[in-house]
């Protein structure tokens, strides 16, 4: 696939950074001066530690900040003329088939055609849009791991120098290895200086298995995913996210820029499991009456 | 508190809701435009689950009849923020229920509150900051 968005880090990093002024300034306090969007009574921040991301994350706006119900954070879905999104023939074809649950086009809840709502894997890069509250990295030499909330839901991202795999049709090739669509992708990381880390991903599974967030915006399994973790301080990591997709977008566009901060690291975290009994009941009991159906009749 | 008489309390409130998302979950446009009621009943059950926690009452109607409510709030993760617990109710508990029904006029809806036989009150539009009356401070609930 083109390498549409895949400037040279340098040149990628100035274009986020003005993005960000122009756009997203509720994410930009650190780097502009201004107080971040936390609790002003706690200790001032100190330094970002090197190359070390290992934490339990936390939007800083709150829990909420993460939620991501109007769809991509930095794109919701909302119908206003500037978060309409550069689809494809294809693209607005794929998104006028989708009967989501958010968003400007949501339907009843007994309508939708979410997989979501089977409870298959939100696969990546939903798993970015879609309830992200407590997230937890595990860093190592060779990898980072994103554990989050959601699902219980796990991703690795190899940090040890290797190259970003090609893909494939049907999956990709790594070192000359033919390996299948994951869920999750196949992620490479590289730290561009010490304090920031660009994450890419291709090998995603296919646009009938997955949405791009929860309003029906799709995404296939020809995007590229380029994120940007950038520890801000001893306390803050921004966290951005752009997609490259020819088969369903026009250009590549940033989804999303969150401020993340450092949570208690004894917090216990409450289970968010999606439990296809409990999805059943709620239909049975609910969903289905407020919907103006029978439980039998769909 | 016996299972009683449905009493109307508020329509007003339901021409100023707009359809805006209560959750990551579902939109709430299917009680955009529902009455806001308040409803004496007995619990027949609370589940406590995902995607939304439910609660199932029985009413009595001014006929006498008995009819049964089903209402939903979010899920366990956002009401233990909210204040609200696995345990805070249990079948055979008479209660209080103020509820946006769906527009549809069928016997389901959001909760708003449930007032307790013991004088508690349960509130689904309190944030973890103990505000209260904003029926949509779900779609940015606290849940750690």
């Amino acid at each position: 696939m083109a390498k549409r968005f895949l400037l040279p880090p340098t040149a990628m990093m100035a274009v986020i950074a003005a993005l960000s002024v122009l756009v997203f300034s509720s994410g930009t306090h650190a780097q502009s001066g201004q107080q971040p969007a936390v609790a002003d009574d706690s200790p001032k921040p100190g330094p970002a530690p090197r190359r070390d991301l290992s934490g339990m994350w936390t939007p800083a706006s709150g829990p909420g900040g993460g939620i991501q119900a109007f769809g991509v954070q930095a794109m919701p879905n909302d119908g206003k003329p500037e978060h309409a999104l550069p689809y494809t023939p294809y693209g607005l074809e794929l998104y006028q088939s989708h009967r989501p649950l958010e968003g400007v086009d949501a339907v009843l809840p007994a309508f939708h055609n979410d997989p979501r709502n089977k409870c298959e894997p939100l696969g990546f890069p939903r798993v970015n849009h879609y309830n992200v509250r407590m997230t937890q990295f595990f860093q190592n030499p060779y990898k980072l791991v994103i554990l989050y909330q959601y699902d219980n839901r796990s991703r690795s991202i190899w940090v040890d120098g290797r190259e970003l795999p090609e893909m494939v049709d049907g999956g990709v090739l790594a070192g000359g290895t033919y390996k299948a669509s994951k869920w999750y992708g196949y992620s490479v990381g590289e730290w561009i200086d010490d304090y920031t880390l660009v994450v890419r991903t291709v090998g995603m599974m296919p646009e009938d298995r997955v949405w791009l967030d929860s309003t029906g915006r799709p995404i296939s399994d020809a995007v590229t995913v380029e994120e940007v973790f950038r520890r801000v301080d001893s306390d803050h990591m921004e966290w951005t996210e752009t997609i490259d997709d020819p088969k369903v977008y026009t250009e590549p566009w940033m989804t999303m820029k969150i401020l993340f901060k450092l949570a208690d690291p004894h917090t216990d975290i409450v289970e968010m499991y999606c439990s296809p009994v409990e999805m059943q009941y709620y239909y049975d009991s609910f969903g289905n009456a407020a919907s103006g159906v029978e439980n039998d009749s769909k | 508190m016996k299972s009683k008489t449905v009493i109307l309390v508020s329509l007003s409130l339901g021409a100023l809701i707009v359809a805006v998302p209560a959750s990551a979950h579902h939109s709430v446009a299917a009680f955009a435009n529902g009455k806001t009621l308040t409803l004496n009943g007995t619990v027949t059950e609370w589940y406590w689950a995902n995607p939304h926690c439910l609660l199932k009452f029985d009413v009595q109607t001014d006929s006498g009849e008995v009819v049964q409510w089903v209402a939903e709030t979010q899920a366990p993760a956002n009401m233990i923020d909210a204040g609200w617990r696995k345990n805070d109710l249990k079948p055979g508990d008479e209660i209080t229920v103020t509820v946006r029904q769906a527009n549809n006029g069928n016997l389901v809806g959001r909760i708003l509150r449930v007032e307790l036989a013991d004088g508690r009150t349960l509130d689904a539009t309190q944030d973890r900051t103990g505000a209260t009356g904003n029926e949509y401070h779900l779609s940015g609930a606290p849940t750690d």
